[in-house]
């Protein structure tokens, strides 16, 4: 029996609600993972719920459009409090708190939340791009396809994006 | 942080989105088209700042390359469980010189066709892999490797004819043409069968027999389950895909941790816990000899040595790194004994202690068809206890102290004849006992002492209940104090 196709405001519910629990079984998780990547959070829970049957494998994009949000949302909300706690160092890290602290051996995320809010003011477009594509790990295709605008749009917007946001974080040819 | 934000957002919102849109124009561009484009701008101050962006167009990639996660699946898309549903094929008709006939199945790595060559004319599987070759150095080794595989000829094994590269929407991909084999998995095809225990390990051995073919001219097949396992309707079990698992495993060819994540789903309960754990071992033999285990474990019970049942990937594979697996005699007394040793070796988690090549769990599977005595024993009690030991040290007292309390249990009986035995060794007092113990320890770790007072004839119970109990002590007290130099009691390796 398929699973019934769920209004748009239901579905968003419904992720947000998995995702929320896949975070807190991953606060209870296990550190020293090698999947660090925000995205394998997202796929993970994406597995899960469809090998439990709980969305139509036909909802993938749907449900990555809105897990891309909520995980920059999960992710950004964990490096805050990172940021104001600060704890000891026997602190045994959880795997959320593992994945925070691996992006942000790249990026920082406060920085990157805000320039990416920034981007998105001057184009909403690009801004989604980058948040599909980063937090929710869709390809360009994908995005595309979430977006309904061609692969080259997104290519571009994506190209021009990256340029930037690493300028506007202030990372790059003067740090390096 | 010198160069910040302050050069864009003084000029206000506007020239930002006219910045952007320049820059975006920009990139759209291949690099050597850029500069004539830039020069064609009339405003100066914005082409200089979309300039100076441009700059920073490799610190970005770097920055945020590691999002582009799934390269291969711009065309295939992601596939979920339901990749058997049928589907039908639109795409193209032919793929080099074979004529599609349909789409037999999608999975992570590619999809699966049923195809017809033209000459000689037959029925093959096409494999196209959904990932693009980024390079020619993997192209060439994919081409390499594939005319290896097609070197592999046994009856055990799906015969690989040919590989190469065919033009699909998104680019050039490789693809696999192999032997069509018409039959069902391994353990579907064994049930519908209704065979007994003795005609499935037969049928285990004949799988057994062709993955040694295959270890033996260097080739692994990494990704064995009974999927990739089809009995043919003369009952041969053919093994399919050898080796193809490798030709798409590499760095480059697939980057992302979790594209496999996704992918292995549904054979991660075949891994071996240095496959799921990505522990940097290279496989080898033992590898393919784990997954071996857990087929002959599911083709016995009908189930898994591990319950991964709805546990996210990354749970199930630390179950499969971290806990010990079910018995066979767990799920179905008869099948205590011979096989469940047998089993067990081949699902050991350090793969040392495996069955060292696929040949060796085959003769001990023949052995237990002929009613001859196993190879494989049963894990010895000082392996057994030095495992406990490495994997929770705060509890070696404890658990010397229930060894100790089995051993002395154990004991028991065999005491009474030991007092018949003429010439035993008479123990004059503990601290005469503790200078052999002493000796004992210089030659060995703790738990092989243990394992030799357990063993030995020449002792009374007391006496090795009193040897224990000594060496309990001992071991307490090195554990909190740091040996010395010279340490009494070796401590257990790591």
């Amino acid at each position: 029996m398929p699973p019934s196709s769920p209004s748009a405001s239901e579905f968003q519910l419904r992720v947000y609600q998995e995702l929320k629990q896949i975070a807190r079984m991953l606060f209870r998780g296990q550190p020293k993972n090698h999947t660090l990547q925000p995205t394998a959070l997202v796929h993970e829970a994406w597995v899960r719920l469809i090998g439990e049957q709980r969305l139509d494998p036909s909802s993938r994009l749907r449900f990555l459009s809105v897990a891309a949000t909520a995980m920059r949302n999960l992710l950004v909300d964990h490096a805050r409090k990172r940021k104001s706690k600060r704890r000891g160092g026997d602190h045994q890290r959880t795997r959320l708190e593992e994945v925070v602290a691996a992006t942000e051996d790249r990026i920082d995320l406060l920085t990157l939340d805000e320039s990416l809010q920034e981007l998105a003011n001057l184009n909403s477009r690009m801004g989604r791009v980058v948040e599909l594509r980063f937090f929710g790990g869709l390809t360009i295709q994908e995005t595309a396809e979430v977006l309904e605008v061609g692969t080259t749009t997104v290519e571009n917007d994506w190209a021009a994006a990256k340029v930037w946001l690493t300028r506007s974080m202030g990372r790059g040819l003067s740090d390096d | 942080m010198t160069d910040g934000r302050g050069e864009h957002s003084s000029s206000g919102a506007d020239d930002d989105q006219r910045v952007l849109e320049l820059l975006r124009q920009a990139c759209a561009l291949p690099a050597d088209e850029r500069e004539s484009f830039l020069q064609s701008q009339p405003d100066g101050e914005l082409r200089e700042t979309v300039q100076r962006l441009l700059a920073y167009e490799p610190s970005a990639d770097q920055f945020f390359g590691e999002s582009r996660v799934f390269p291969g699946h711009e065309y295939l898309g992601m596939v979920g469980p339901d990749s058997r549903e049928p589907v039908e094929w639109k795409g193209p008709k032919r793929i080099a010189r074979y004529e599609i006939v349909r789409l037999v199945g999608r999975g992570g790595m590619g999809m699966v066709f049923e195809a017809i060559q033209d000459a000689p004319r037959r029925r093959v599987a096409i494999k196209v892999m959904s990932s693009a070759f980024p390079s020619d150095t993997l192209r060439q080794r994919f081409e390499q490797e594939a005319e290896a595989l097609g070197r592999l000829q046994h009856p055990g094994v799906a015969q690989i004819l040919e590989a190469g590269t065919c033009e699909f929407d998104l680019g050039t991909h490789p693809f696999i043409a192999m032997e069509f084999v018409e039959g069902q998995p391994l353990t579907v095809d064994a049930d519908r069968r209704s065979l007994d225990v003795r005609e499935r390990i037969a049928l285990m051995v004949k799988v057994g027999e062709a993955v040694h073919h295959a270890h033996q001219r260097g080739i692994l097949h990494r990704d064995l389950k009974p999927d990739n396992i089809l009995t043919d309707p003369l009952g041969q079990p053919r093994v399919l895909d050898f080796g193809v698992a490798r030709l798409v495993e590499s760095e480059e060819f697939s980057p992302a941790t979790l594209t496999r994540s996704m992918e292995v789903i549904g054979t991660l309960a075949y891994m071996s816990p240095e496959q799921v754990t990505g522990s940097g071992q290279a496989l080898n033999e033992a590898s393919d000899v784990y997954s071996l285990g857990v087929i002959c474990f599911e083709l016995l019970t009908g189930e898994k040595p591990y319950d991964l049942h709805e546990k996210p990937f990354t749970e199930a594979c630390l179950t499969i790194r971290d806990t010990e697996p079910r018995r066979l005699g767990d799920i179905n007394a008869s099948l205590k004994g011979d096989l469940q040793v047998i089993v067990n070796k081949a699902l050991e988690k350090d793969r040392s202690q495996r069955y060292a090549s696929a040949a060796e769990l085959v003769e001990d599977l023949r052995r237990f068809l002929n009613d001859e005595p196993i190879l494989a024993r049963p894990p010895s009690t000082v392996y057994r206890v030095r495992k406990l030991m490495a994997r929770n040290k705060a509890l070696l007292p404890a658990i010397l102290a229930i060894t100790v309390a089995m051993v002395v249990l154990l004991a028991r009986p065999t005491v009474l004849r030991e007092d018949a035995v003429p010439g035993k060794l008479v123990l004059a007092d503990p601290e005469h006992l503790e200078r052999i113990l002493e000796q004992w320890l210089v030659e060995a770790d703790v738990a092989e002492v243990v394992d030799r007072v357990q063993k030995s004839e020449a002792w009374t119970a007391e006496e090795k209940s009193l040897a224990l109990q000594i060496l309990v002590k001992r071991w307490a007290a090195s554990l909190e104090v740091e040996p010395a130099d010279e340490p009494r009691i070796k401590t257990p390796r790591e």
